[in-house]
């Protein structure tokens, strides 16, 4: 099973009734707050808002501070399984704290240029709100830029710039009902997230996990898991190793019908999915199968490179004309690459983060062509509108503000 | 002094000279980029420290101070601080040589800088027509900016004649003349185009100066109270410090005695060499001590900046000796003296082209 990491892929099923998001905060002192930065900012610094002035003159006398962004230092690291560890933070007390599932993205400054990836925070409100402490756990993607970088000792006692989290992948505000989870790899992040709060509200209903990995090995959180459904008899867990099916034969495969059916004690309200790609679309099918598929379906697609490249696409010989209209650059790129691989690859740097679509920092304005996004699949339109160039494949001549 | 150099010779380099030519600018570009890093980001960030202290400590001494020397220390830190945004941080900034920072506080999509052109004007007219058509006549309307005769290839009028008067007016009012290049008056006289068609670009301006208006001379002036016109007098007399000084500089980098033009036919599918080989012969350095450098935005090697437009400026100085040596082995002038002789000879070539006359020679 092919694992893009950093990059987990949320599936939530989930009742109708279910809130998704928390409401933004929108205090009358607080948009005021927004509206002074933003005045003077443009006002008088030529700044977007004035932490842009200062931001390198706080920075240097700590680099916590920071009028602009949320800060985080990384305070220890932790080893995990031989491929993931857990990535310790103390965020700056400006940042505003996250419920269970949500994630970040996080920036790092690797030789001198910022950083962006998504993680998901596997920790709890509970024990951010003790010790001000939040925890990535991660992966280390080989041929990565960041993941390997945090990996390594030296990261400790950086400063990273957070954002606040967000994402929809919530703990349900009803203690009704049983709460199934179908977890797979580094997916079970968001879910050590619930789960931990859960420990903390003493399980005030019943959940079931099912955790999917290749080995034994490969679970993470182990010990945990273990250890809390040894003291906690509403928490139900399965741990599933795919490729080694000796353990426990009747757990043991790919996750499908019979297996399910054989080890769900009755039918769940809610349901979880959170994997890879390859095994959500597995649990939505054999969800399917046994009639479990709740409505209203949600889901959330975290996809990344290699992406997915759609037949209709053309051939891998077939161009597009691009042209950069601030840079006076005029290319004919692959209509599989995406346009902002396209400017890079022609010597531009357009601002980019995630480079997965989700970010929205390579937010930039096409004035014409068509362009599909990988991640929805949707075509645009033919005039001018504001697109992400990392997930943006040209569908014809295109005309862009770079 | 290098001589200057006639069509004839201009035409001696072969396509293999040019693209021995690319090959080894090409090579000197990849050298420096592959070691661009933490060193750059811990450099401009020291700028734009230096650069926030500078403005704060200006203004606040020209809020404050009761003596004239006070009020002199403030205007020439405001004024230093003007040019060191302006130069070091805004255009090259701008030019995207800090892009791969990642960093929005100086990315070239989003900076804006402390002058009343607009920087997606000034992207558009300087980063794109400028660097691109870079002493092309009639392409490069930074040469003489519409309003000077800088070389015989422009037909002589009598208005030329005061044109080292209108290089005055030019020089202390520079921000204004560098936000509205973008109007293109030589068109709108001229009826190629219509003042309507500019009425997105005068939204544009209008939005950007009234803002650098109200900070200069509405707001920090009213904040001082009864003291308003001293500050109001300080913010003006910074502004056209650093106006004096960026057109100076500007001036100095393309308006030399031995700086060359080039005609559109030359240029028509130019190779990468002959670009090259036109920024090279279009530019010209001056010498000078480290913070002449850094307060010329690194312009002080324009010839290196035209080269190589989106590499960080402060690595120039390193370059520099690579590129001389190049030039050396090509038999090519490197147009390069003290910042006063290559001055000395920009009024000398306005004063020159004031008259009317054929002749290439520039007496000395």
């Amino acid at each position: 099973m092919k694992t893009l990491l950093s990059v987990q892929l949320y599936t939530q099923i989930i009742h109708e009734d279910l809130k998704m998001l928390p409401s933004e905060p929108t205090s009358l002192l607080s948009r005021a707050r927004h509206s002074v930065n933003l005045w003077t900012g443009t006002a008088l610094f030529n700044s977007r808002s004035s932490g842009s002035y200062f931001e390198y003159v706080l920075e240097a006398i700590d680099p916590m501070w920071s009028l602009k962004y949320n800060k985080a230092r990384i305070i220890g690291l932790r080893p995990e399984t031989d491929e993931t560890k857990t990535l310790i933070l103390k965020p700056s007390p400006r940042w505003s704290g996250f419920l269970p599932g949500q994630h970040i993205n996080l920036s790092v400054e690797i030789n001198g240029a910022w950083q962006t990836r998504v993680f998901t925070i596997a920790s709890s409100p509970n024990r951010f709100i003790e010790t001000g402490l939040i925890e990535l756990t991660l992966k280390s993607i080989e041929g990565g830029k960041i993941t390997p970088w945090l990996h390594k000792p030296g990261s400790i006692n950086n400063v990273a710039r957070i954002s606040d989290a967000y994402g929809d992948f919530l703990l349900p505000n009803s203690h009704e009902g049983h709460s199934l989870y179908l977890a797979a790899g580094s997916g079970i992040t968001p879910v050590m997230s619930h789960l931990r709060e859960l420990v903390n509200q003493q399980f005030p209903y019943p959940v079931t996990l099912m955790y999917y990995a290749s080995t034994p090995a490969d679970w993470i959180f182990v010990r945990e898991l273990k250890a809390m459904s040894k003291a906690l008899k509403r928490f139900r867990l399965h741990l599933i190793a795919t490729r080694d099916s000796a353990k426990d034969e009747s757990a043991a495969g790919r996750i499908r019908p019979e297996q399910l059916k054989k080890l769900l004690v009755k039918p769940p309200t809610q349901i979880f999915v959170c994997g890879p790609s390859g095994f959500e679309t597995k649990a939505k099918e054999t969800l399917e199968t046994l009639e479990l598929q709740l409505v209203p379906t949600r889901s959330e697609h975290f996809t990344a490179r290699p992406r997915m490249v759609d037949p209709k696409l053309g051939t891998a010989e077939s161009k597009a004309n691009i042209q950069f209209t601030h840079s006076g650059i005029n290319i004919e790129s692959p209509q599989q690459t995406t346009l902002l691989e396209a400017a890079e690859q022609n010597g531009l740097s357009p601002t980019a983060g995630c480079r997965m679509g989700i970010c929205h920092t390579c937010k930039c304005t096409k004035t014409a062509g068509v362009v599909r996004n990988l991640r929805t699949g949707e075509v645009s339109g033919p005039g001018e509108e504001e697109i992400q160039l990392c997930v943006s494949v040209p569908e014809s001549d295109i005309t862009l503000k770079i | 002094m290098t001589t200057a150099l006639n069509q004839q010779q201009l035409n001696a380099l072969n396509q293999t000279q040019l693209d021995s030519l690319e090959k080894e600018f090409d090579a000197l570009r990849d050298s420096i980029l592959s070691d661009i890093g933490e060193k750059d980001a811990r450099y401009i960030k020291g700028i734009v420290r230096t650069h926030r202290g500078l403005e704060i400590a200006g203004r606040v001494l020209l809020h404050f101070s009761l003596t004239p020397i006070g009020f002199a220390a403030g205007t020439l830190s405001l004024g230093a601080a003007k040019i060191l945004e302006n130069m070091e941080i805004g255009h090259n900034v701008l030019h995207g040589q800090y892009d791969w920072m990642n960093d929005d506080t100086l990315h070239s999509k989003t900076y804006e800088w402390d002058n009343v052109c607009d920087s997606q004007s000034w992207k558009r007219t300087h980063n794109f027509e400028h660097h691109t058509f870079t002493n092309i006549i009639g392409k490069d309307r930074d040469y003489g900016y519409a309003l000077l005769r800088l070389s015989d290839d422009t037909p002589w009028h009598p208005g030329y004649t005061f044109q080292l008067a209108y290089y005055g007016m030019l020089s202390s009012l520079f921000e204004y003349g560098v936000a509205l290049h973008e109007l293109e008056t030589e068109k709108l006289r001229s009826g190629e185009i219509k003042l309507k068609d500019k009425i997105p670009f005068l939204k544009d301006f209008a939005k950007k100066s009234g803002r650098q208006i109200f900070k200069d001379y509405i707001f920090f002036p009213a904040l001082a109270g009864p003291f308003a016109l001293k500050v109001l007098a300080g913010n003006a007399l910074a502004n056209l410090i650093r106006n004096y000084w960026t057109s100076t500089v500007i001036f100095c980098g393309h308006f030399t005695e031995n700086a060359q033009t080039f005609t559109l036919a030359e240029c028509e599918n130019e190779s990468r060499g002959h670009w090259y080989y036109r920024q090279l012969l279009g530019s010209s350095n001056f010498e000078g001590g480290r913070w002449l450098h850094i307060m010329s935005g690194h312009l002080s090697y324009q010839i290196e900046h035209h080269l190589f437009p989106d590499i960080p400026a402060h690595r120039y100085s390193e370059m520099a000796p690579k590129v001389r040596e190049i030039c050396e082995r090509h038999n090519l002038p490197y147009n390069t003296g003290s910042f006063w002789s290559q001055y000395k000879t920009v009024v000398k070539r306005i004063a020159r082209f004031s008259l009317p006359g054929k002749s290439a020679a520039l007496t000395a």
